[in-house]
């Protein structure tokens, strides 16, 4: 199985849940009054076209064959780095709305984390992250809050 | 009756002017309204209007600054019902809320806040398209009965006009509109001009601004009438569409502007901010609002507030469940 | 309508309002430049500043940031494949391999005089037919709409690259996503799991943030040690010479066209002006492999339509108070601050404030075209800076972007989980062009075909006896046999191919 198809494979099972959640949630919404219709064959149709179509992608995944090629060392996936970034994004967000700190040294800090690990806290790019993650910290608040009225979270 | 309201609200509004910077510490930083739609809309105008008066008459030492949650209105209002209660964060909404409430849209209502003032109000107009060979209410309510279900009357399912609609039909034992999804008064305006409805209710300013030119005469190729009005008294600008209560209906259905604080709220900043909006009620800067958007200058607070509250509530509460099953 | 017109234009040619078409344009391309950013966002921002403003020059600053916005989309959708509208999808599709070709100057060039002549057509049209176009618009019932947006839906086959099941799913994978909330059919909730805060269900903006921004982010995160290769060093090719205007005039001038068009119609709305004009230039162009592989025809159909829908979604506005697009439904609300309400009678009462958003609607353009023309070297080395440090700052942006647009943190959980979706989607071949559609049109096409039914009392018949919708359902079945139809012809031509093949190699 080729990586694409892993991922078809895995994508598809989700398609598939998400649209069987769908027709749970809509097995109780009652016909429509105003017209023949009402709420439910709407979602309900999209979700059964959605579910087979879903079916046939998973299934022919599954049985198809061939490897990629062998790939260069040098383009390898950084998948270390994804997984860093989405960590501390979620953890920066779920910090926001909790006001744990203000917006502008929260972003700061999460800014100044993510670019050190991506640039493997090399010093001299340890200097530039901290000048840009402060500037658009307190760049960001000041704009949005003192020119635009946003109620920005941790203000 | 309101114009009484006002001229008291205006007497306050004198005699107190100074009683408000009397008031302890509170405000001490801006205060938040949260407005639940986005910029633009009537609940929009209405708190900025008052925003801005209350700065200009520096009726209050910090400025309002006015948040727009979009989205489904409630999600705003859960935002402030939720909210810390330290007396800067209210909400501004309307009779939405109730009918929300009703139709078990969420499970809050107006009761899970604390009501600090209601601030003017705006009435609708029944309307149908000029060709129809209708002239009055009567006329439309008997053809609701006579070929029942057949007039077409266009709404934004479950929001204010759908309720109007409603209303209507309940005036006359049998009459029934077929009701169908337009949208609000832009698009209702549009569908009776390209004759796909025959009838829907539109705001006084909504009515004015499509069939009257600026003088006040009648827009030459305006194709929709007004047949009658849901306020207490005659428009100034419309002269000749008379009141549903002279007609001899039992029906009046405007649309307050209330404003409302989370439950446990200092009372020092209620009385402040409905202190703070009561003299801004006097202002110049309100006095043009309200006549440019056509809204009766109501005013209420305390306990004749929650009085009307509960009241619109007994009101409203059976015509939004009619509005959300049939 | 001369001495109008021209008053407005002497009024914009004097300092202040000069400076505030100046703002306003440069602020919304910058904003529209930046991915997680939007114009809508930035012009619902600026609303509450226009109240202390002369109505006049609260208009011109707006529609300076409407015109400013959609252009400014195109660098980042161009640069970094990530659209800064969702007007600007399309234009990802052949901007972006361009620039990876190392064209970057060039893809840009194409697109910034794409949108002036989209922008200067879909203004002549609005000069002259505001009036009667907008009645006749007003008799467009739900009929006509269900089967125009029905039309407008068969596009999703037609823009799918690659797997023609996998574009399909991602299309009502669209669809599907848009339909929680409270149905505006029946006022009552559904797929909201009885949670309050879906009832205003998935907006535009977080997902397509999350799908097209936060999804790219990601993917170029994994290729992260990949370098960029830098071919173009001079501006040459960047301005196009006598000959490119020979050949895209008339894709030029058809996509205009389909863009204002597009506009005109209520809720319709950019995105799919775009996608229509690149579907009709594929049809017709005699090098249709190479859309979707760096296309100059595409860039041009896509970004000359883009801007050809602001004039148009401004003619229903100022003829008859009628918003054509989302932001102007955000003017219509800086109009209405100022007690000025957009109808029937907006020339007679405030002739001024309509002459003023015509004029500036001409001048923002040309101050676009000359502010991304003199910028468009420096903006193309945004693809040199190192991602380590643009990457993150990107994402800081969506998450403010998407949190401004409505003050929830709803929306940015929202925007951060249709991120990953989008780069699963991506990686596993699922194209994204047709979610947008799908997403962008099933609301309307359902709430218009229920709408029909609640006239008819539950019957399609006038789908068929009335004149407009019926050409519209026909072409919509015209439309969908098309790619079947191109299928089948590079198949038969490729089998070809092979026959000749093996017979010169048996010869």
């Amino acid at each position: 199985m080729t990586k694409t198809a892993r991922w078809a494979l895995g994508v598809s099972v989700f398609f598939v849940l998400v649209c069987l959640a769908v027709l749970w949630e809509t097995r109780d919404i009652p016909p429509g009054t105003f017209e023949p219709l009402g709420s439910a064959p709407v979602p309900q149709g999209t979700a059964l076209l959605v579910l087979a179509l879903s079916v046939v992608i998973g299934l022919s995944a599954w049985r198809s064959r061939g490897e990629d090629p062998p790939i260069d060392p040098s383009e390898r996936p950084h998948v270390v780095d994804a997984a860093a970034t989405a960590i501390l994004t979620v953890a920066y967000v779920a910090a926001l709305q909790a006001r744990l700190l203000d917006f502008a040294p929260m972003t700061t800090l999460y800014l100044f984390a993510t670019i050190g690990f991506l640039t493997r806290f090399r010093l001299r790019a340890l200097i530039v992250a901290a000048i840009v993650s402060a500037a658009m910290g307190w760049g960001a608040a000041f704009i949005f809050t003192r020119f635009f009225v946003v109620d920005l979270p941790g203000l | 009756m309101i114009k009484q309201f006002a001229v008291a609200g205006l007497a306050a509004a004198l005699s107190m002017g100074m009683a408000s910077s009397a008031l302890a510490e509170w405000p001490e930083k801006p205060i938040k309204v949260i407005v639940p739609f986005k910029a633009g809309g009537t609940s929009d105008q209405v708190t900025r209007a008052f925003q801005v008066a209350i700065q200009e008459s520096e009726i209050l030492p910090q400025p309002l600054t006015v948040v727009n949650v979009g989205g489904h209105f409630s999600i705003g209002a859960r935002q402030v019902m939720e909210a810390n209660p330290d007396g800067y964060t209210f909400l501004t909404l309307h009779i939405a809320l109730m009918g929300g409430e009703a139709a078990g849209l969420f499970p809050f209502g107006y009761r899970d806040f604390t009501p600090v003032a209601t601030t003017g109000e705006f009435c609708v107009l029944p309307v149908v398209r000029k060709d129809s060979g209708i002239d009055s209410v009567e006329q439309l309510l008997e053809k609701a009965k006579d070929e029942p279900d057949t007039l077409i009357f266009g709404a934004n399912l479950g929001a204010i006009n759908h309720m109007g609609g409603i209303q209507l039909e309940n005036l006359v034992d049998g009459a029934k509109f077929r009701f169908v999804q337009i949208g609000g008064g832009t698009a209702n305006f549009t569908a009776l001009m390209g004759g796909q409805t025959d009838a829907s209710v539109l705001s006084a300013a909504e009515v004015a601004n499509f069939t009257l030119n600026p003088d006040g005469t009648e827009l030459s190729d305006a194709q929709i009438k007004p047949l009658a009005y849901t306020g207490p008294e005659r428009l100034e600008s419309l002269p000749d569409v008379p009141t549903l209560q002279e007609l001899g209906y039992d029906m009046n259905y405007c649309i307050q502007s209330w404003w409302f604080a989370p439950k446990g709220t200092p009372q020092e900043a209620i009385d402040g901010l409905a202190q703070a909006l009561e003299d801004a009620s006097g202002t110049d800067r309100v006095a043009k609002f309200y006549k440019d958007k056509m809204f009766g200058s109501v005013f209420l607070k305390g306990d004749e507030m929650a009085a009307s509250l509960d009241e619109t509530w007994d009101r409203i509460e059976p015509v939004a469940k009619q509005a959300a099953q049939k | 309508m001369i001495e109008g017109l021209f008053g407005a234009l002497a009024h914009l040619m004097t300092p202040l309002p000069f400076l505030y078409v100046l703002i306003g344009t440069v602020s919304g391309i910058i904003v529209g430049a930046i991915p997680g950013l939007s114009g809508a966002m930035l012009i619902a921002l600026t609303l509450p500043l226009t109240f202390y403003m002369q109505p006049v020059n609260a208009v011109i600053l707006l529609i300076g940031m409407y015109v400013g916005s959609i252009t400014g989309g195109l660098i980042t959708a161009t640069l970094l494949r990530m659209p800064g509208t969702p007007s600007n999808v399309v234009t990802t599709f052949d901007g972006h391999p361009m620039a990876m070709a190392g064209k970057p100057g060039r893809a840009l060039g194409l697109g910034i005089a794409a949108s002036f002549i989209g922008g200067l057509v879909s203004w002549v049209v609005l000069l002259f037919l505001a009036k009667p176009l907008s009645i006749w618009a007003t008799r467009f019932g739900p009929f006509e709409y269900f089967t125009l947006i029905l039309m407008a839906m068969v596009l999703i086959a037609s823009v799918t690259q690659g797997s023609m099941v996998k574009g399909l799913v991602s299309g009502f994978l669209g669809m599907l996503v848009s339909m929680p909330g409270v149905d505006p059919s029946s006022g009552q909730p559904r797929l909201t799991w009885d949670w309050y805060v879906l009832n205003g269900g998935l907006k535009l903006l977080p997902v397509l943030i999350g799908i097209f921004a936060v999804s790219q982010v990601i993917g170029d995160i994994v290729t992260i040690g990949k370098r960029m290769e830098r071919i173009e060093t001079r501006v040459s090719g960047m301005l196009m010479s006598f000959k490119d205007w020979r050949d895209q005039a008339f894709n030029m001038l058809r996509s205009s066209l389909i863009g204002t068009w597009v506009g005109i119609l209520p809720g319709i709305g950019a995105s799919i002006g775009s996608i229509m004009a690149y579907t009709a230039a594929r049809n017709m162009s005699r090098k249709p492999e190479e859309y979707g592989k760096g296309s100059e025809e595409g860039i041009v159909a896509s970004e000359a339509a883009n801007n050809a829908t602001i004039g148009g979604a401004l003619i229903p506005l100022i003829a008859m108070g009628i918003p054509g697009s989302v932001i102007d439904a955000i003017l219509i609300g800086a109009l209405m601050i100022h007690s000025i309400t957009p109808g029937p009678t907006l020339f007679i009462t405030n002739g001024d404030v309509v002459w003023a958003m015509i004029a500036t609607a001409l001048v923002a353009n040309v101050v676009m075209f000359l502010a991304m023309m003199g910028s468009v070297r420096l903006v193309a080395r945004i693809m040199y800076v190192p991602r380590t440090f643009l990457l993150p700052v990107i994402l800081v942006f969506c998450i403010i972007g998407t949190f401004a647009l409505d003050n929830t943190m709803f929306d940015v959980w929202v925007m951060l989980i249709f991120g990953v979706v989008g780069y699963a989607m991506e990686r596993a071949g699922f194209p994204l062009g047709p979610f947008v559609i799908g997403f962008v049109l099933a609301p309307l096409m359902e709430e218009k075909l229920r709408s029909g039914l609640m006239m008819t009392a539950g019957s399609i018949e006038p789908i068929f006896t009335r004149p407009l919708s019926l050409t519209f359902l026909i072409i919509a079945i015209l439309l969908l046999l098309t790619p079947f139809f191109r299928v089948w012809r590079e198949g038969r031509a490729r089998r070809r191919a092979a026959t000749a093949a093996a017979a010169a190699d048996e010869a």
